[in-house]
């Protein structure tokens, strides 16, 4: 069966053969082509093809209805190749007129005729086992592709299926052999009247050289294609879908990050995602009904816009009623689908949205909880115990340490307006005897205390020196050092020149705090700590730290009272 | 050189004379002017002619008319110009003169 079309050729219909029109109408294109070159060229061109269209009226005057290739082939062989005709050039080879047979011809040696062609690379469709990749390289090369496949497959094994990737590469940038000019060209034939004609003759008469070997390597890979090429597809459709997946998921994430908008762009990324199901706010099957229908969608429209545009730049022809129709229904279909699913999940996210308030409020107090014990954890480690705790949640901060150590870890209370109770204590066990406890303290405010209390109750305490977040105590004895040190070249310079450089020269506010004449009675039992809960004065600030509890015993034994 | 090359040489240079020398005899089409010379076996194939009579009508030595066919589209019907009378009187001349010198040095 062939494919039959009408050409209007110089005013007269012809109907015509599909391949003798390809044929027909690269003869006719070359014609056009090789008089172009001379001013009166296109009349030359006319007037052959006004010639074509006579030979052909006589043709059907003698009773064939439909032109054949055969009968192309005779017309090219009556009228001349552009080359023969050209009367600059060497005149055609004569030799054949004494035969006196004109119609048929002994085709003459491709290679006399037309400019030699080079060798192109092209994907072998004929001899094709998956994309032709491999048999288009054999034709290239002149080797029998067998081998290559073979050197492949070893490839592919070694590799771990990296060359699988290049082949499929190749598949991709190499373009197939697609029409008979293609494939002569991949064969390193030239491109002629002759050779096309025998090349669209033998594709269609299906006398073409694909070969049916039933060897058994052959059979192999065959089955190797076979697997290979399901492997591929399944592969790629999943790679399809996890690409969409992916981003429709991030744009998911996004929607729902605007939804719930609290505060979310700190929250988002660090949110406990397990905490949230996400299959109650997005249900499978309209997601993915949305991905998918969406997809197709996105195609079809894309598809018809073309065909439209095409259409109307009259680059087209008409699409068959049935094809435009069942397009047209497809893309409605997959339109309104992916507004039911949209409507579906749009519809389910505003329902459930009180979720998201919900559980991002338990995330934050679950966070909150889990810094607590963490911090509760750490102090314990320490020896400490929070004795009382209210609005506050870090009992342990590492920023501002007097020695600008970043890292170091120190005692710290904070409410921005300061309604907290604050009290961390050790207790311990230490000989009978008199005791000096030392620290490191700041606040911003009065009345909060590094204190002790003995086995019988008695409170010594000191408080601490509100200088807030900057000079302090330390800081200041240490710019005074450093000032009168003008050798500077003490390990103890250096240590105090650090300190009097925290925080750009102006210190972190911390002082040393002494509490002095401790006893400890015959119990051994002592609690020391730092408060802002002293039971004699009033707390007025917002904040408090303290680190380097010192206890050592007071040798001295001299009741000085001081602070 | 071969001999083919050679006679297919002379007949090149005889082919306008004679496409001339038909039109002289009867103004006729382009079918007409191939069968006649494929009789003759002046050409083998016949594109040859169609660029010869375009440059011919382009020099002013011949013209054509457009004639309604039975069949078909209308066709170019060649005849010869005034010019190409006088072009041609100028070749029969030469003709005479080169087949005389021929046939002096054959003889």
């Amino acid at each position: 069966m062939k494919r039959n079309i009408t050409v209007n050729i110089c005013g007269s219909l012809y109907n015509i053969d599909e391949d003798a029109y390809t044929l027909l109408n690269k003869y006719l294109d070359d014609t056009r082509a090789f008089f172009s070159r001379q001013p009166e060229g296109k009349e030359i061109a006319d007037d052959i093809e006004w010639r074509v269209s006579e030979l052909m009226s006589e043709m059907r005057a003698s009773g064939s209805a439909i032109v054949t290739i055969e009968d192309v082939q005779n017309i090219i062989q009556r009228v001349g190749t552009p080359e023969e005709m050209g009367e600059t050039n060497p005149g055609p080879d004569l030799a054949t007129e004494s035969h006196g047979n004109e119609t048929v011809p002994p085709p003459p040696p491709a290679t006399n005729r037309g400019v030699k062609a080079d060798k192109k690379l092209y994907r072998d469709f004929d001899h094709k086992m998956l994309g032709g990749v491999l048999a288009g390289f054999g034709q290239y090369f002149g080797i029998d592709p067998l081998w290559l496949r073979l050197l492949a497959v070893v490839l592919a094994v070694v590799s771990w299926g990296t060359a699988i990737i290049l082949y499929i590469l190749l598949w991709i940038l190499i373009p197939p052999a697609a029409t008979p000019a293609d494939k002569l060209r991949m064969r390193g034939e030239p491109v002629n009247m002759e050779s096309l004609g025998d090349e669209i003759i033998s594709t269609n008469t299906g006398t073409d050289c694909r070969r049916n070997d039933a060897s058994f390597i052959n059979s192999l890979l065959h089955l190797l294609c076979v697997l290979l090429k399901g492997a591929l597809t399944v592969l790629g459709v999943m790679a399809i879908l996890m690409l969409g997946g992916t981003g429709l998921w991030m744009i998911v994430m996004m929607v729902w990050a605007i939804i719930s908008a609290d505060s979310f762009i700190h929250e988002v990324f660090g949110i406990d995602y397990g905490a949230i199901n996400l299959g109650t706010v997005l249900p499978p099957v309209p997601t993915w009904g949305l991905f998918v229908s969406g997809l197709v969608c996105l195609g079809l429209t894309i598809y018809l816009l073309i065909y439209l545009m095409m259409r109307m730049a009259g680059k087209t022809g008409r699409l068959p009623k049935w094809r435009l129709g069942t397009t047209m229904i497809a893309w409605v279909a997959s339109l309104i689908l992916s507004a039911v699913c949209l409507g579906a999940i749009i519809g389910n996210i505003t329902r459930e949205s009180s979720i998201f308030n919900r559980t991002m409020t338990e995330y934050r107090q679950h966070r909150d909880q889990q810094a607590m014990a963490e911090s509760l954890r750490e102090l314990r480690n320490n020896g400490w115990t929070l004795e009382k705790s209210r609005n506050v949640k870090h009992f342990i901060s590492n920023y501002e340490n007097y020695q600008g150590v970043r890292g170091r870890r120190y005692l710290h209370a904070y409410h921005p307006s300061g309604d907290m109770d604050y009290e961390v204590v050790r207790h311990i066990k230490v000989a009978p005897g008199q005791y000096v406890l030392t620290a490191a303290a700041r606040t911003d405010g009065n009345g909060a205390e590094i204190f002790a209390v003995n086995g019988a109750g008695h409170r010594n305490f000191a408080e601490i020196p509100a200088y807030g977040s900057e000079g302090g105590g330390i800081w200041l004895e240490a710019t005074k050092f450093v000032e009168a040190d003008t050798v500077g070249t003490s390990v103890e310079y250096k240590q105090m020149k650090r300190i009097a450089k925290v925080n750009d020269d102006k210190g972190y506010g911390w002082s040393r705090v002494i509490v002095s004449d401790i006893t400890v009675g015959p119990d051994s039992v002592l609690t020391y700590g730092v408060t802002n809960c002293s039971p004699s004065s009033i707390w007025d600030g917002t904040w408090l730290s303290a680190s380097d509890f010192k206890l050592t015993p007071d040798n001295k034994n001299s009741s000085n009272k001081s602070q | 050189m071969n001999v083919d090359n050679a006679k297919s040489q002379m007949r090149k240079g005889m082919l306008e004379y004679c496409v001339m020398l038909l039109l002289r005899r009867e103004a006729c089409y382009a079918s007409d002017i191939i069968s006649q010379l494929k009789e003759a076996r002046l050409i083998v194939v016949e594109g040859t002619l169609y660029p010869l009579l375009t440059r011919l009508k382009n020099d002013n030595l011949l013209s054509y008319r457009w004639q309604e066919s039975t069949q078909g589209p209308p066709r170019k019907y060649y005849s010869l110009t005034e010019e190409g009378d006088a072009f041609l009187a100028q070749l029969d001349a030469a003709w005479n003169d080169l087949a005389h010198t021929v046939n002096l040095i054959k003889s």
